[in-house]
């Protein structure tokens, strides 16, 4: 699994495009605001950082998934016989 | 992660008003006075905002006061104000300059905007130099009369809101892994 974070990039600035024209059209804030200006370049740098982050809370796709089920050792009769952990053809 | 949640919701709800919030406009600064009549209401130097119809003719007037006469150098601009790094653009006819004798002038200006200029905020501001020295400032903003909530642009914006929004949060989630 891995992010977006190009889409994230796009994402996050048109979300301030628009919000920006929410708030002119709103009349929230004047047209020489310099707010217009930061929270697309803002929104921008998060919907990267969101793309580089996605999915949240994952673990580190370097780090090796851990092994839930162990095979058991072989002992000397089952040597011949295949393991449980190795593939086998469908039947 | 709820904090990281918790923190950016903050950071929006705080930070926004605080950039927002900006220091209450003075009027004119200096010797000057101007004033402007639409549709019967005057308005003057001493407003810091007013809402104007969006269509009109407004009646004009503007002076200087100085203890000097005669022909000198002048020059002065009224300018709308857009966000860096857009900067400021003249409005109308609302420039001047070269040697004058005059200290006060009157005019009419007609005016008629779109239905969908309602709403916005404009700041208006202008200056007025006398050989080669600003001598008066000022700064006025501007509303247009008219519903917001009727104006196809801000209707239109907030449905892409919602849907760059929308986008947003699918930009966080896992990308299905295919064998």
């Amino acid at each position: 699994m891995k992010g977006r974070p190009v889409r994230g990039l796009i994402g996050g600035f048109l979300l301030g495009i628009f919000l920006d024209i929410d708030l002119v059209f709103g009349g929230v804030v004047k047209l020489n605001s310099v707010v217009l200006t930061i929270l697309p370049i803002a929104l921008l740098v998060v919907g990267l950082l969101l793309g580089l982050w996605a999915p949240l809370g994952r673990s580190s796709p370097d780090r090796p998934a851990p092994q839930i089920f162990a095979a058991p050792a072989p002992s000397a009769g089952e040597a011949a016989s295949p393991s449980i952990t190795e593939e086998t053809p469908p039947i | 992660m709820r904090l990281i949640r918790v923190l950016i919701a903050g950071l929006i709800v705080v930070g926004v008003p605080i950039l927002s919030a900006t220091a209450a406009h003075a009027t004119i600064k200096g010797p000057c006075s101007a004033t402007g009549t639409i549709n019967g209401k005057t308005y003057n130097g001493k407003q810091a905002s007013v809402v104007i119809p969006r269509t009109g003719d407004v009646h004009w007037k503007g002076a200087i006061r100085t203890a000097t006469g005669g022909k000198r150098n002048i020059e002065g601009k009224v300018q709308l104000e857009f966000p860096p790094p857009f900067g400021k653009i003249v409005v109308a006819n609302g420039s001047w300059d070269g040697p004058s004798s005059t200290y006060r002038n009157s005019g009419t200006y007609h005016y008629d905007f779109p239905s969908v200029l309602a709403g916005p905020k404009f700041t208006l501001s202008g200056h007025h130099a006398e050989r080669g020295s600003t001598v008066c400032t000022g700064s006025v903003d501007i509303r247009f009369s008219g519903s917001k909530l009727k104006n196809p642009i801000l209707l239109g914006s907030l449905l892409l809101t919602v849907i760059s929004v929308l986008n947003l949060s699918l930009v966080v989630r896992a990308k299905g892994v295919r064998s």
